[in-house]
This record gives C-alpha cells, sequence and structure tokens, in this order.
C-alpha cells in the first residue's frame, strides 16, 4: 500500500468505519449483564477492537501528515447533494491532526480504562460509543460547512444516551440541560451556515469558497456571533458553563471523558475565526472575548475551590483551562494560537486521565465526594502517584504538558492585553489551591481503616492505560515539538489567510502601565532586538 | 537571531571546550536517575530489610557521585585562566514557537559551580545523614527518591541557560519541598504545610511568570546572556527593568521567604529534619539570592528596586529575629532564624554586593546545616528515650524539654556551639566574615554610590541605608540573644527530659554524627573564602569576589559607585557588629537565670511574649482578612450564589424555549426528553436523506 493510495482512503475510513462498526457491535456483540443474552463475542472487546482500528488509522494519519506543507493533506472530495452544492469532502491540516490523533487514541483507552464501568446493555453501549467517536472524528476531518453541522449533530446523540441511560443521579436533568443548550446554539449556527451559503451563491458548502466571500463586517459579525456561541456552549465557556459539572458529575466515566474533549475550541479556530475575519479583529470584538476568557479562567479556577465532588472539580478545572484556550485564540500571535491549540489538546489527555481516576474511586467506592477519601497514599500507591501527576498537569507545573499551552498562551497574549494577562495568570496560584486541595483530601490525611482500608489499588488494566496517560504528560511536557511542528503548520495557515497586520505585528515594548519606547534606548540599544521578530 | 549566533560562536570557542565541563550535564540527570530508581523501588511490596539496602547506596551514591563530578569541574575552572563567558550546552529543544525558541540549555559559570559545590556537597553530607535518621521509617525508598528529585531540580535551577529553564527547577525544588513536608501525611498538619508552602511559592511564581513575560515582550530572548546585555544597555530605571526586577524579586521573595511572604517557611518544619537542613535552610530557599546574583544586570539598572530588595531583606531579618526570641520549638527557632539570615542576604544582594550575599548563602549553608542536623541528632535521642518510656505524646522539639544534653551528646554539643557562634558573628567563624560583609557594604553604599539618586516613598537613598544597617546591627544583637538562648536550653543547664528518660538519651550514631563534624569543620574554615582587604594578613583576601567578578562585577561596581570605606571605618564596624553580638549573647545569659521547666509544667505565654510566641499571630490575621474572604468568595458568593444562579437562569431559560417548541407542536410536548432526541435525530436524518434523494 502506497502512502498515495492511503490518503485516498484513510479519512473516508476513519468517519465511515465507526459507522460501520457500531452496528456490527450492535448485531453481534453479547451483553455481559446477568440478564443478557448468552453466545456471541462480548461487546465490549468488540467496541474495543473496532476502536483499535480507528486509533491505528489516527496513528497513520498522524505519520503521514507532513507538516513543512502547509496546506490541507489527505483531501479527498466526493459529491454528496449537487443540488445544493454539498460535498463528501474530508481533509486535514496541522490543526486537526493533533486533535484527530488524540481522540483516536483516547476512545480506546478510555474504553479500556473505565471496563468495568458500564456493565448493563453493553451492545447498545458500544454502538454509542462507536457514533459519539464517528461524530467527534468527523468534526475534525470535515471541510464542508454542511457536513461539519451533521457530524456535529452527530455527537449529541449519542452523548445523550451514554449519559441519560448509563449516568448517576440526576441524570436525565442534566443531559436535558446539555442538550437543550448545545441545540440552541447549534441552530443558531445553521441559521448562519445557511445564509452564508446563500450569500456565496448558493453553490458551495466548502470551508475555503465560504472564506473567499466578501462580505460586510455586520454580516460577519452576526454570523461570527451565531458560529461563536454554538462553539462557546459546546465548550462551556462562562457564562454557558452550567450543563458541563452537572453533566459530566453524573455521566459514566467514558462520557464525562467524551464531553471533555474541546471540540468546540477547535471548531472556533477551523471555522469561526477563518471564516469572519473582519468580526474577529474588530477591536470591541476582541476586547469582550478577552475579557470572558478572563473570567472565564478566574471564575471557573474559584468555583473550582469551592467543589466536594472530584468531578465537578475536574470539571470547573477545564472551564477554567477553557479561558486560556479562548484567550490564546483570539489574541492571533504565533504563541498564543499555538499555544491554545496545544491545550485543546492536551487538555485531551489531562482531563481525560483525570476523569479516568475518578472513575476508578467511583468504581470502586461508589461515590466521588472527596471527603469520603482521605489517606488512600497508604492503601493505593499507584493510584496515588498518576493522580498527583495528572493534578501537576492541571496546576500547570513545567515538566508536564499543562505548563506549556499556559506559558505560551499568556507569553503570547502579554502584549496584548498586559493587565487582563496578568489576571490571567494570577490563576496559577487558584489551580494550586484547588488542585492541592484534591490532593489531600483523597490521598492525605489519616485513613480510615474501616471504609477505606481495603481500597484495591489500580489492576493491572487500569495502570496499564494510566501509565500510557502519565507518560503522555510528561513526555509531551519534556518533549512537545513533534506536536508543536504540526499545530505551526495549521498555525501558520491560519496566519496566512488573515489580514497581515494582526498576526505578523512584532512584539511591542510595552509595560504595564506605562509604555516605554525601544527609540528611546541609551545610545548602543541592540538593533536586532527591535528588528528580528519574524523570520 | 544575531544574539543566538553569537552565543554558539562563543561556545565553540568555550576554554572549557572539550574538557570535563562537557559532562555538566550529567549532574542533575544522575540525582534524577537516583529519583527515578528510589521511587521504583519504593513501590515494591514491602520487605523490611531488603528494601533499605537499594535506597542507601542509590540515594547518596547519585549525589556523592554529581558531587565529584562537580569537583571535577570546579578544578579544571579554577586551572584556567579568568573564564569570561559562560559555558553553555544546548540538549534539546524544548518549546520551538517562532522566535520563541527555548532549549534544554545549560550554563556554566563561576556562578552556578559555586552553587553547584554547596548543593552536591552539602545534600551528600544531608543524605548519608539521612542514612541514620530515617532507618526506621517505612517511608525510606520514598523520602530517598523525593530528595533525590529535589537536588536534581535544585541543580537544574542553578545550571539552567535561560529563565523558563530556571523555572523549571524553580517549581521542581516547589513540588519536592511540598512532597517532603507532607512527608508524613497521615497527619493532616503536615500536609496542610505542605500545601501552604506550595501555594503560597506559586503567589512568588506568578511573579517569576510576568517577569518573563515582560523581559520577552521587551528583550526578545528568554536567555540569560542575551537578555542581560539587552538590559544593560537599557536607561537605568525605564520602566521596562523597573516593572520586571519587582516582578523577579516577588518570585525571589517567595522562594526565599522574605516579607511577608515567609509564612510558609516556618510551617515547612512539619518535614523530616534533613529535609528542613537541606531543602529549608542551605539549598531551595536560597534560591531567590541566587536569581537576583544571575540577574545582576536588570537589578543594577533599577536601583530602586534594589534598594528596596535591600530594604525588605533588612526588615524580614529583624522581624523574624524579634519571633525567634520566645520560640520553644527547636526547630522553629531554627526557621524564624533561616529568614532572618535569608534577609541578611537580601540586603547583601540588595546593596550590590552580590559575592557578600552569595558568601553569606555559602556559610550560611554550612553552619545552617549544621544547626538543623545537630537539631535532628537531639531530636532523634529524645524521640528515642520518649519511645523507651512509652511516653510518645511528650514533645521531643520543645526546648524545654531538654537542657543539659552535652552531658549525653557531646560531639553534637560541641559542633552546635561552634554554630552558634558562627551565625552570631563571632571571629575567625564563617558567619563572622560573611555577615560583617554585608553589613559593612551597607554601611559603603550609603556615601557617594548609586543609591544617593534614589529614593523610597520619598525617603532619599542614603537614609534609607542608614536605616538598613541600623536594622541590620539590631538583628545581629537579637541574633546573639536567641540564639544563645536555644544553645543553653537544649546543651546548658539541667536536664528536663524526664529523669526515666535521662538514661536513653544517647550521642548519634557515626552515619549522623560524622556530617555534623564535616559541616563543624566547614564552618570554621570557610570564612577564609573571602577575608576583607583589612584582614589581609590573615588570608588572600576577596578570593570569593574575585572568582564572582565575571558574573556579578560589573553590576556591583555600577550600583557600588564611588562608596569606599577606610580601613578605620571599617575596623570600627566590624568591631561594633562582633560587640553587638556578644551583647546579645551575654544579655541571653542573663535571661538564662530565670528557671524553666519541662513543657507540661509551664504555663503558656503571656503578654507580648505570647505575641512573640505566636509570631505576632500572624497566620490568624491573614487567615481572617485573605483565606477566609476569598473562600466565601469561591464557595458562597460564586459557587452557591452566582453559579447556582446563573444555573437557574439557565434552566428557565430552556424550559421557556421548550414551552416555546411546544406552542409550536404541543402534541410532541409529552415531557419525556428520550422523544426529543429521537425526534431530533430522525429530523435531522429526513432532512438529509430527502437532500440525498433529490439529486
Amino acid at each position: 500500500m502506497t502512502a498515495a493510495g492511503a490518503s485516498a482512503w484513510l479519512l473516508p475510513a476513519m468517519l465511515l468505519w465507526p459507522l460501520l462498526a457500531a452496528v456490527i457491535v450492535r448485531v453481534v456483540g453479547r451483553d455481559v449483564s446477568p440478564d443478557g443474552e448468552s453466545g456471541g463475542i462480548d461487546a465490549r472487546v468488540l467496541t474495543l477492537l473496532a476502536l483499535a482500528v480507528e486509533a491505528g488509522m489516527g496513528v497513520g494519519v498522524w505519520m503521514m501528515f507532513k507538516s513543512s506543507e502547509q496546506t490541507w493533506q489527505l483531501a479527498v472530495n466526493w459529491p454528496w447533494i449537487p443540488d445544493i452544492g454539498a460535498n463528501f469532502s474530508l481533509a486535514v491540516d496541522g490543526l486537526s491532526v493533533p486533535m484527530l490523533a488524540m481522540t483516536a487514541l483516547l476512545m480506546p483507552l478510555t474504553l479500556l480504562g473505565s471496563w468495568n464501568n458500564v456493565r448493563i446493555r453493553t451492545p447498545t453501549y458500544g454502538a454509542l460509543v462507536l457514533t459519539l467517536t464517528a461524530g467527534l472524528v468527523g468534526v475534525f476531518v470535515v471541510t464542508d460547512l454542511l457536513l461539519f453541522y451533521v457530524a456535529w449533530e452527530l455527537m449529541l446523540v449519542p452523548t445523550y444516551f451514554i449519559v441519560g441511560i448509563w449516568g448517576g443521579i440526576d441524570r436525565r436533568k442534566a443531559v436535558l440541560k446539555y442538550v437543550l443548550m448545545t441545540m440552541v446554539g447549534s441552530l443558531l449556527m445553521l441559521v448562519a451556515i445557511i445564509s452564508l451559503w446563500g450569500m456565496g451563491g448558493s453553490t458551495s458548502f466548502a470551508l475555503d469558497h465560504l472564506r473567499t466571500i466578501q462580505l460586510t463586517e455586520t454580516a460577519q459579525l452576526w454570523m461570527f456571533v451565531a458560529f461563536f456561541l454554538a462553539f462557546a456552549v459546546k465548550s462551556g465557556l462562562v457564562p454557558f458553563h452550567s450543563w458541563m459539572p452537572d453533566a459530566q458529575q453524573t455521566a459514566p466515566t467514558l462520557g464525562a471523558v467524551t464531553l471533555g474533549i474541546k471540540v468546540g475550541m477547535y471548531a472556533m479556530l477551523r471555522f469561526a475565526i477563518p471564516l469572519f475575519p473582519l468580526a474577529v479583529s474588530n477591536p470591541t470584538t476582541s476586547r469582550v472575548i478577552a475579557i470572558l476568557s478572563v473570567v472565564a479562567i478566574i471564575y471557573g479556577a474559584l468555583v473550582a475551590m469551592a467543589q466536594s465532588d472530584l468531578k465537578r472539580l475536574i470539571s470547573y478545572s477545564s472551564i477554567s483551562h477553557l479561558g486560556f484556550i479562548m484567550l490564546g485564540c483570539f489574541v492571533l500571535s504565533p504563541a498564543s494560537v499555538q499555544g491554545a491549540a496545544w491545550i485543546t489538546v492536551n487538555h485531551g489527555v489531562t482531563t481525560s486521565a483525570l476523569f479516568l481516576l475518578a472513575g476508578m474511586l467511583q468504581d470502586r467506592k461508589g461515590t466521588n465526594v472527596m471527603t469520603a477519601f482521605g489517606g488512600l497514599a497508604r492503601v493505593m500507591p499507584l493510584f496515588s502517584i498518576m493522580l498527583t501527576v495528572a493534578i501537576l498537569s492541571t496546576v500547570g507545573l513545567p515538566g508536564t504538558n499543562g505548563f506549556i499551552g499556559e506559558f505560551l498562551v499568556l507569553i503570547g497574549s502579554y502584549s496584548t492585553w498586559p493587565v487582563l494577562t496578568t489576571v490571567a495568570t494570577g490563576a496559577v496560584v487558584l489551580a494550586a489551591i484547588y488542585g492541592l486541595r484534591a490532593l489531600q483530601q483523597v490521598l492525605y490525611g489519616q485513613l480510615d481503616l474501616a471504609s477505606n482500608g481495603n481500597m484495591r489499588d489500580l489492576s493491572p488494566r487500569e495502570l496499564s492505560v494510566m501509565t500510557v496517560f502519565i507518560v503522555a504528560i510528561i513526555g509531551l511536557g519534556i518533549s512537545p515539538s513533534g506536536v508543536l511542528q504540526r499545530i505551526e503548520s495549521g498555525a501558520l495557515r491560519l496566519q496566512r489567510m488573515f489580514p497581515a497586520t494582526s498576526l505578523s505585528a512584532p512584539p511591542q515594548v510595552r509595560v504595564v502601565g506605562t509604555p516605554a519606547d525601544v527609540n528611546a534606548r541609551a545610545p548602543g540599544a541592540l538593533v536586532q532586538l527591535t528588528t528580528s521578530t519574524t523570520h | 537571531m544575531m544574539t543566538s549566533l553569537a552565543f554558539i560562536q562563543a561556545a565553540s570557542s568555550h576554554p572549557l571546550t572539550g574538557g570535563i565541563a562537557e559532562w555538566v550535564g550529567l549532574l542533575p540527570l544522575l540525582p534524577l536517575l537516583g529519583a527515578v530508581a528510589n521511587g521504583l523501588v519504593s513501590l515494591r511490596p514491602s520487605d523490611a530489610a531488603s528494601s533499605k539496602t537499594l535506597p542507601t547506596l542509590i540515594g547518596p551514591g547519585v549525589l556523592l557521585a554529581a558531587f565529584a563530578l562537580t569537583v571535577a569541574i570546579f578544578v579544571e575552572m579554577l586551572g584556567l585562566p579568568r573564564i569570561a563567558d559562560p559555558f553553555i550546552r544546548n540538549y534539546a529543544t524544548w518549546m520551538p514557537v517562532g522566535n520563541l525558541n527555548i532549549n534544554w540549555g545549560v550554563q556554566l559559570d563561576q556562578l552556578s559551580i559555586l552553587m553547584c559545590l554547596v548543593i552536591t556537597g552539602v545534600g551528600s553530607l544531608i543524605h548519608v545523614f539521612s542514612v541514620g535518621y530515617m532507618k526506621k521509617d517505612p517511608g525510606y525508598a520514598r523520602y530517598f527518591a523525593y530528595l533525590n528529585l529535589f537536588v536534581a531540580s535544585m541543580l537544574v535551577l542553578v545550571l539552567g541557560s535561560s529563565y523558563p529553564m530556571v523555572f523549571v527547577g524553580w517549581e521542581g525544588v516547589g513540588l519536592c519541598s511540598y512532597l517532603l513536608i507532607g512527608f508524613w501525611f497521615s497527619d493532616k498538619a503536615n500536609a496542610d504545610a505542605g500545601k501552604k508552602a506550595f501555594v503560597v511559592n506559586r503567589i512568588g511564581d506568578f511573579g517569576f511568570l510576568i517577569a518573563m513575560f515582560l523581559i520577552w515582550v521587551n528583550t526578545s530572548t528568554l536567555d540569560f546572556v542575551a537578555s542581560n546585555t539587552a538590559f544593560s544597555v537599557m536607561p537605568f530605571g525605564s520602566p521596562a527593568i523597573v516593572a520586571v526586577a519587582l516582578f523577579l524579586f516577588l518570585g525571589c521573595a517567595g522562594k526565599s521567604a522574605q516579607l511577608p511572604l515567609y509564612i510558609w517557611l516556618p510551617d515547612a518544619m512539619a518535614g523530616p529534619t534533613p529535609v528542613s537542613a537541606l531543602i529549608h535552610a542551605a539549598t531551595m530557599v536560597t534560591a531567590g539570592v541566587y536569581l537576583i546574583a544571575r540577574t545582576s544586570p536588570v537589578f543594577a539598572s533599577a536601583p530602586q528596586v534594589s534598594l528596596l530588595v535591600a530594604l525588605i531583606g533588612a526588615l524580614t531579618a529583624c522581624w523574624a529575629a524579634t519571633i525567634a526570641l520566645r520560640q520553644w520549638d527547636i526547630k522553629k527557632v531554627l526557621a524564624y532564624s533561616t529568614v532572618s539570615q535569608l534577609g541578611y542576604m537580601f540586603v547583601g544582594v540588595g546593596v550590590g554586593a552580590y559575592s557578600a550575599g552569595v558568601f553569606h548563602l555559602v556559610t550560611h549553608a554550612f553552619f545552617k546545616a549544621l544547626l538543623f542536623l545537630g537539631a535532628g541528632s537531639v531530636i532523634h535521642s529524645l524521640h528515642q528515650a520518649y519511645h523507651h518510656t512509652h511516653r510518645d505524646a511528650q514533645d521531643a522539639q520543645d526546648l524545654r524539654n531538654m537542657g543539659g544534653l552535652r552531658k549525653y551528646m557531646p560531639a553534637t554539643a560541641v559542633a552546635m556551639t561552634l554554630a552558634t557562634l558562627a551565625i552570631v558573628g563571632i571571629p575567625p567563624l564563617a558567619g563572622f566574615f560573611s555577615k560583617d560583609e554585608i553589613l559593612s557594604s551597607v554601611f559603603a553604599r550609603t556615601q557617594g554610590s548609586m543609591f544617593s539618586n534614589v529614593a523610597i516613598a520619598g525617603v532619599p537613598g542614603n537614609v534609607v541605608l542608614y536605616v538598613i544597617y541600623g536594622l541590620g546591627m539590631l538583628t545581629a544583637l537579637l541574633t546573639g540573644i536567641y540564639m544563645t538562648r536555644m544553645l543553653l536550653l537544649a546543651f546548658f543547664g539541667v536536664n528536663r527530659t524526664g529523669s526515666a528518660e535521662c538514661e536513653a538519651l544517647h550521642e548519634a550514631p557515626a552515619s549522623m554524627t560524622g556530617p555534623v563534624l564535616v559541616l563543624a569543620l566547614l564552618t570554621v574554615v570557610a570564612g577564609w573564602l573571602n577575608v576583607p582587604e583589612v584582614a589581609s594578613s590573615v588570608g588572600r583576601p576577596e578570593l570569593l569576589t574575585e572568582w564572582l567578578e565575571p558574573v556579578t562585577g560589573i553590576a556591583s561596581t555600577v550600583l557600588a559607585g564611588k562608596g569606599h570605606l577606610s580601613h578605620e571605618t571599617e575596623l570600627a564596624l566590624i568591631g561594633a557588629a562582633v560587640g553587638v553580638g556578644l551583647l546579645g549573647m551575654v544579655i541571653a545569659y542573663f535571661m538564662s537565670r530565670t528557671p524553666v521547666v519541662a513543657k507540661d509544667l509551664s504555663p503558656a505565654d503571656t503578654g507580648f511574649a505570647g505575641l512573640l510566641a505566636k509570631a505576632y499571630n500572624v497566620d490568624r490575621v491573614l487567615d481572617t482578612i485573605v483565606l477566609k474572604p476569598l473562600n466565601a468568595l469561591s464557595d458562597r458568593v460564586l459557587s452557591r450564589g452566582v453559579d447556582r444562579g446563573l444555573d437557574r437562569g439557565i434552566e428557565r431559560g430552556s424550559a421557556g424555549f421548550v414551552k416555546l417548541v411546544g406552542r409550536v407542536g404541543a402534541r410532541l410536548q409529552n415531557g419525556d426528553v428520550g422523544t426529543y432526541a429521537w425526534l431530533v435525530a430522525a429530523g435531522a436524518l429526513a432532512v438529509l436523506v430527502s437532500l440525498t434523494l433529490s439529486k
């Protein structure tokens, strides 16, 4: 199989294979629950195999992608609904490849890591997980807006059932809120997509075509707001976040993990920003978004400090981290965009690790209330190491993947928003407070021998899954360049699409409050400092 | 780009190229590997005997290897003529983003090798001491894993060639400090203390981060050499430099426990005593002093910030010394003493006497590590004595339960006495030379230095310097009092441990007294590292200042200006400093005539003594004005107020939305969400199918 041959089928296969596999799992898979039918292969095993194949293809895309070429790669473009110009067009670039590979690898790991979390109606569960995978993959590979909308909504239905059937207390209410809130957002986006299609001559939904339509700033602003809301709600931006802690608290482990993947922020970088450059570079827009981002960062961290449930704490920490992505996306400096894309990917790694660990506690004890534990470090040393590393990544300790993203976003945003960035940096203190509080309540203190003395440490299955996550957290923190190179090729692409002014601006010499002029330096000032900004 | 090219050329023609210095990367790597190995050992199911051998070999082993390598590199550097530029080696790229290109790089120069000598040297001694001290602890391997990881991080901190590299070590040592303070995590107080240390340090780290952003925005580099060069050509006191220096100082104040961020250090004593010696006295807490010396061109270009550094240092020194006067826990006395001595170091680097500040860092590492290890031996002995008589609840750290220990622990008593004399500043011990150099530098700067041109809050720099000098002298007096008090209470007078326990009191084993005696020797001789000009008859003067000249020389000269002391003045200052120290000792002697009884029989301190014993109630005040409001904001206002309100608002809004949909299709609104979702799916499918078929 040559690379050229594979490039023609790899992306369609990644999108369609999970859907096919879903049918197979539903029909052939055996339910392991006591009242399930007998015969056939365990549906979970089948699902895992199907997801492993998907992960293999994800790795294939990762390997075949050339960071040196800032273009769409592995593109396919099949006619779909010619009457309206909708095409089945798929392609990847440097922004989508890391998301795609991360998600493809995450799914089987999460299923394996939460193996006994779902034990009833497993064939249906497996089918829904695979359908959800198709939706997620779809969002990362489509370049046609109508197809994007389909994939976007395709994520919603399986998530609804996964949380609604296998969730915990209050699952119905939580999932209803999730569905309604995200639907309002995506309906607005549908309206915007259709009007964009109309303004572009009603001939095509292709992203590259719609980007070139000449629109007034007002028109762009309206449509941008619709897209922005859809993506912001889906990612849990304050004040549209309230569905997220509720849904993630009650969801089964896999549901909580997939809800934590920042598809909305990917879509922001992929669609909302390139489609509406005038709206994005409007000073009011960028100011409002920067303020919203910093509010989210601080608000999420402060509310996380007050949580008593581990899953809710992770969720609010995730809401706080979303603010960093948002801040970085819209500052549009090279470091900030790459930092934002980095967090979008790595948040998937870290938050998933945390939800898996929380799920392991829940599987053992039936609760995630942190005060029900304490002193677990004594009986669960392996679990303790894993939780500590994952929390440190959330806290942004250098040497973990968490640091890279925050550092890049903040250093890239500083010259544009010195005061707001300084406030945002204050979150490092708050993150330490809620992160270490979680460690302390769960791992340290007196062990309640009667109720927690016989908590089992990680099983070999759990240990191997978590080891992958911990290796990724530290490995990516120490050597991020493989991912950063790919992201950079995508970010540079975004940069080229954009009016030159905002992206290639040299770093300005600024200090909080008092701008200092470089040229006012003493004689002999280093000239290259002011000139060697872009190359 | 030009600047980094210049580096490559400089590095390739560097005098250290091709020599043993090429192995500098091994320095942090050795303890890191030790940490990983010990970590793996600690995860083995514990069978008591065999699980101690391997950590004992690995833990101190990697440290001794690192020390040997450091010495070899140091000897090589000594053999060469003055090395003007740092020796830089980049091992891999870390964050390559546009022109922000951060490498895993180390830089070897006179300052970093000196720090490495202290870290690996004192570190080795403390690792060896720990073998005896932690012998019976079930977490033996875990302890050495953390301790090795700490040394690795500390070496990254002092060897890093750029701000982000230093930040890796900076936060790494904070993490290890957190883990080691809470080492005995079953006790909530210990875990709390660890958390407090990390969080307060993070306030400092916030400053470090902002400083990095400012440096990047203003100089387009984060490497020390390039940014220091860039800053040294900017006008004095320009806003950018002042801002960078202020935020860097915030970082330093957090790590090195200066006002008002010192509050974590006394609590940090919850960790095992060797940890207090290594991390919370000799090495990590001096990182702030190191960083100011490392970035001396920045601070020298912002004289007003430098003066502020010195003032905060002096205030901290004095403040902490007063608290130390009335502490009963032997480790708390030493902790406040450490805060106080760190204050001296900040005075030194603040007034631009960088080599004096670093000199005091080195001598303090010796005598304070000695004091802590000695205290550790005492605590160890008391613990065992109380364990022997089944009175484990008795406080083994309280000075009131000690007394007359010199009879039972003669070697420790001699060593502790030497260290006390050193910290009080009695010649010819190490502390005398270093403290004296700081104080006389302050005095020298009052005339004709750069500080004459600046002011703090309207007070001219000269006046501020006199205040700093006064505070320094007052601190010297207080140091004489509280240290002598501690020494007398612990080792002299009658024993108050208990009649049955006396029998069990004994000298520590050789693995513990050995390192203590080595440190005692260093405490005696280290002063000769930097003998003042005026005492050139004793030995070759200013060796250390000369050694550090390529790193801090220019900045030091810039700040010092024409300020110089005549020999007569200098001798008078030395006399005065020694005089107040001796006076303090005499006062403590007279105070000690008031009898003291065992802790259980003592009434609580009242009045001013009580206020001092409770460290001015700072923790309680901060709890009331910072922590409680923050928690209330987080919990009551935001989590239970705003967040719940938003949630309700959204619920009502979405309920309204449902009703709206319901009005359109009232029949479908049967309240079952499942139906809604299926309808959405079916509707979407129908649209797609119809569109697909219609082509």
